[in-house]
């Protein structure tokens, strides 16, 4: 797990290069040695809190919507994508990258509330730990599925 | 008509108790305002009656001046929310971002992702009466599911019509009093916009129950014979019918605009973020008989085979060929009713960063274009960026004015774009009225692309947002800061403007994997932001965005494109299946992150804090710069990186783009949605026209959305602005306390 968080500085670049490099090698290792470590959480054992993702769900519609839609964000592509990374590189995702054309432009607890409202699009369960705005600290969780639930469609409700 | 033989669910007949007639629904209380006799002795103002707000901006002229100033410097900060309309009661949406009219005593607007028409008592913020259609497949598969920008509004004698474009393209002609549909107008009150375009109408099916996905994933489809709908699973054919498809998607999301009796309405395409296709449906502007619906005339923003600009198409301009697709007139328009011109901001071609499929100049992508309202001719057009690989869509309604210079009385017209420049013509002639001159640019290395050798560069007024980067924009608070931000400048193209998108795989000669992107794809000035102008001093105040991002390329293996966005399609429906084997990058190809984060030491930007961005004044009597302000105000910028150690980092300004307004005595602005200082409270803010200086601040209950309007109803000036998304769209509206 350690050699995912980066310590180094805010410096989002130096930041994401470590993180590359650390992650790459962890990434070669079978991602069964997450599950097995002692402290192996997992993003279906209630990471954020349902307030956040309220909140989380406003800011979306306000700032991502106009581009994305809840399928863009779940099933196939996003199983394909995310699922077995460990959260901190989703976090660093989006935000570094999002709103594609205004990168970076939100607060780092505004990413943290629309990246729970993310999880819940894809049936992860809130709980009663709130998810920390921080990628370092977001590495040890690691993103999963629920089991039962949404694996393929979306949770979108038209 | 689109009229749905499947029954959906009507989120506003639970909310209001409405009638339901062929799927086309309205409700209506004709008694709760006695409508006033029309004012027509009024003389009208650029086509406005002084203290109304019958256009989008304002006016025929976009001025978004008001003459009023009972709201004024000494009184502003005591405004007080006089009502709050709840959009989000109509259904769902996304930002709100409509500006309402107000005409002869009632306010119109839209809301909802249907598109929901409504007109409000002005005093009371009561809904007078609503409609909206029930538009099936065609609103399912919309590429632009959002309440829009608004409506347009027409009179003659008494009556009165509020004209609506609906996400599904299909446009109403509303009683202004009633809201039922004129029966004289179209089929029933609806012209259907998909047709008149030389294209057949085929019954429509879906194989899934969503949106469409960013661009063209998802898409509907062409109805097998027979084919019926399944109201369980929400897919097959549900008797609407459309264009195939399969040549792309059309919608609209800006309102018409009106001139004498033609309706001009324009077209909304996908996303150009990342498409799949690489056909899609080409945009254009149609002009139809405001009484009958009757279509006039149809000009194609890309040419067809024989029309003038054609050749800028080296590949085929046809409906179908490789590359062809967009030039979208997305954005709102401007008129000047004397003149009988219309003008049309033309939005880009296919595919944002990428144009490698669509060799040459792609007119008239990206350019300003007047066109006579009676006959759909070309006057005169200017593009102002060939061959477009930056997103820079024209992305908002010009700004027309009358001005002295150099002496002479100039009908002008001020163009604000993405790419940080305001570009100035005569209006009657399109001659530039400062210099425009062809600059030669950076040359694309990316396999396949032809990027234009030059781009016209204006002389005059400055920019008002950061332009590329060079050395000289670099911070330098000591030599090891600069030394630093020039190290990590060098890992992306640089250049003074227009710098061509890399290869995140750096396997181009520089070997580069990245290049600079200033202003990027969201200005600029989008249009969150633009102009308003003060018609009386010639001063224009253009509020847009200044920052600094990255742009890289690469191939997307399940997209038609050879190159594009450095993400990938896969695994969304209707995107190409992956080659076998593959597997999704497990980190951006290239392991350069980062767009935002990029251009960032330790917190702090490579970028040296200028007065770009927020708002900029320009006199537009001599094209000089006179102010300049943040949008809300100054961030403080401070870093733990042992770099900065021992240095005062100077203040950045807040970020977005304020959303502007004109009246007699005062500029008017909300930051915007992602605008302002962060902690601070939403405010509304004026501004001392002829300084910048902050008159008045008001607390309002969340940030603007869209840019506001202003009116005078039963002797009280009011202020209304809409603001929230999702089920909190509201509009607001603010009026001065009771004595
Ligand atoms: C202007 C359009 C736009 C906006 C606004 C936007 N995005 Fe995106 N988003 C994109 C595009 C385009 C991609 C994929 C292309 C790329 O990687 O550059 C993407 C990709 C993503 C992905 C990865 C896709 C995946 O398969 O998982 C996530 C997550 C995401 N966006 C989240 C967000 C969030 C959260 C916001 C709001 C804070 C947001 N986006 C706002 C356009 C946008």
């Amino acid at each position: 797990m350690i050699v995912c968080s980066a310590k180094l500085p805010q410096n989002q670049l130096w930041r994401r290069l470590a993180f590359v490099v650390a992650c790459a090698v962890t990434a070669l290792v079978p991602l069964s040695v997450h599950a097995q470590g002692p402290a192996a959480r997992t993003t279906v054992d209630g990471v954020y809190t349902s307030l956040q993702a309220t909140k989380g769900a406003d800011i979306y519609a306000m700032l991502c919507q106009s581009c994305h839609s809840a399928e863009s964000h779940t099933g196939a592509p996003f199983r394909n994508k995310w699922v077995g990374k460990p959260l901190g590189e989703l976090f660093a995702y989006i935000s570094s990258e999002m709103p594609k054309t205004e990168p970076g432009s939100l607060s780092a607890d505004e990413y943290a509330v629309v990246l729970a409202y993310i999880l819940k699009m894809n049936g992860m369960p809130a709980g009663r730990r709130t998810l920390v705005a921080d990628a370092s600290a977001l590495d040890s969780i690691r993103i999963d599925l629920p089991k039962k639930g949404v694996t393929g469609g979306s949770t979108r409700q038209r | 008509m689109a009229t749905s033989t499947r029954s959906r669910q009507n989120i506003a007949s639970a909310v209001m108790g409405v009638l339901s007639l062929a799927g086309v629904i309205w409700w209506h209380a004709q008694a709760l305002v006695a409508a006033p006799p029309a004012p027509e002795a009024v003389v009208l103002e650029r086509g406005n009656v002084p203290g109304e707000w019958r256009y989008w901006g304002g006016d025929a002229w976009s001025s978004r001046y008001s003459p009023l100033d009972q709201i004024n410097a000494r009184n502003f900060d005591s405004l007080e929310t006089a009502w709050q309309w709840n959009a989000g009661a109509f259904g769902k949406d996304e930002y709100y971002r409509t500006t309402p009219l107000y005409a002869n005593g009632r306010l119109f607007t839209v809301a909802s992702t249907r598109r929901v028409a409504t007109a409000i008592d002005p005093e009371t913020g009561e809904t007078l009466w609503m409609w909206r259609l029930d538009e099936g497949i065609r609103w399912q598969k919309a590429p632009r599911q959002f309440a829009g920008r608004g409506v347009a509004y027409w009179n003659e004698g008494n009556e009165e019509r509020v004209i609506v474009v609906t996400p599904g393209f299909h446009m109403a002609s509303l009683d202004a009093k009633t809201g039922v549909p004129d029966p004289k107008f179209g089929k029933n009150g609806i012209v259907d916009l998909q047709d008149g375009l030389g294209l057949p109408l085929v019954p429509l099916a879906v194989d899934d129950s969503g949106p469409l996905i960013i661009s063209d994933a998802a898409p509907a489809r062409k109805a097998k014979p027979g084919e019926t709908w399944d109201p369980v699973r929400k897919i097959g054919a549900d008797g609407t019918i459309g264009i195939d498809p399969s040549l792309g998607q059309i919608a609209n999301s800006s309102p018409a605009i009106i001139v004498g009796d033609v309706i001009v309405v324009g077209s909304s395409s996908i996303h150009g973020y990342y498409p799949i296709r690489v056909r899609n449906l080409p945009g254009h502007v149609r002009g139809f008989d405001v009484k009958t619906g009757k279509q006039l005339w149809k000009f194609n923003l890309v040419p067809e085979p024989g029309e003038f600009g054609a050749d800028t198409w080296k590949n085929g301009s046809k409906v179908g060929d490789e590359g062809v697709g967009k030039n979208d007139a997305w954005a709102t328009l401007s008129a000047d009713p004397e003149l009988g011109l219309v003008y049309i901001p033309v939005g880009m071609p296919l595919m944002d960063e990428y144009g490698g499929h669509r060799p040459g100049d792609n007119l008239f992508g990206n350019s300003l274009v007047a066109i006579d309202v009676k006959t759909g001719k070309r006057k005169w057009h200017f593009q102002m960026v060939h061959h477009d690989i930056w997103d820079y869509d024209t992305p908002i309604a010009p700004n027309l004015m009358d001005v002295t210079i150099d002496g002479r009385a100039r009908k002008i017209i001020a163009q604000p774009t993405k790419q940080g420049w305001l570009y100035v013509f005569d209006r009657a002639t399109g001659v530039p009225i400062w210099p425009i001159e062809e600059k030669p640019v950076l040359k694309s290395e990316v396999p396949g692309e032809v990027s234009a050798p030059t781009q016209p560069i204006p002389s005059k007024p400055v920019p008002y947002a950061q332009q590329g980067l060079e050395e000289e924009d670099l911070i330098d608070y000591t030599p090891a800061i600069k030394d630093s931000a020039l190290k990590l400048a060098r890992r992306c193209r640089m250049g003074p403007y227009f710098i061509p998108a890399s290869l995140s795989d750096g396997s181009t000669p520089s070997g580069l994997r990245c290049s600079w992107y200033a202003p990027g794809a969201a200005g600029g000035v989008n249009i969150d932001g633009g102009a308003s102008v003060d018609p009386e001093t010639g001063m224009l105040y253009v509020a847009s965005q200044s920052g600094l991002s990255t742009i890289s390329l690469q191939k997307d293996p399940c997209s038609e494109f050879r190159y594009s966005s450095p993400r990938d399609n896969c695994g969304l429906i209707g995107a190409l299946d992956p080659p076998p084997g593959y597997k999704p990058p497990s980190e951006r190809p290239g392991g350069f992150a980062g767009r935002g984060g990029a251009s960032q030491i330790g917190g702090v930007s490579i970028l040296k804090p200028r007065e770009l961005g927020g708002v900029t004044a320009y006199n537009m009597n001599t094209g000089e710069k006179a102010w300049w302000i943040p949008n809300g105000g100054f961030i403080p910028t401070t870093s733990r990186d042992p770099l900065f150690a021992g240095v005062t980092l100077p203040a950045r300004s807040s970020a977005g783009q304020a959303q502007v307004i004109t009246t007699k005595t005062l500029m008017i602005y909300g930051t915007g949605r992602s605008g302002g200082v962060p902690g601070q409270p939403p405010q509304l803010f004026a501004v001392d026209k002829a300084t910048g200086k902050q008159v008045g601040a008001v607390g309002i209950p969340s940030k603007t959305t869209a840019v506001p309007m202003t009116f005078m109803h039963k002797g009280k000036q009011y202020i209304v602005f809409a603001t929230g998304s999702g089920s909190n769209a509201t509009l607001v509206s603010l009026r001065l306390p009771a004595k």
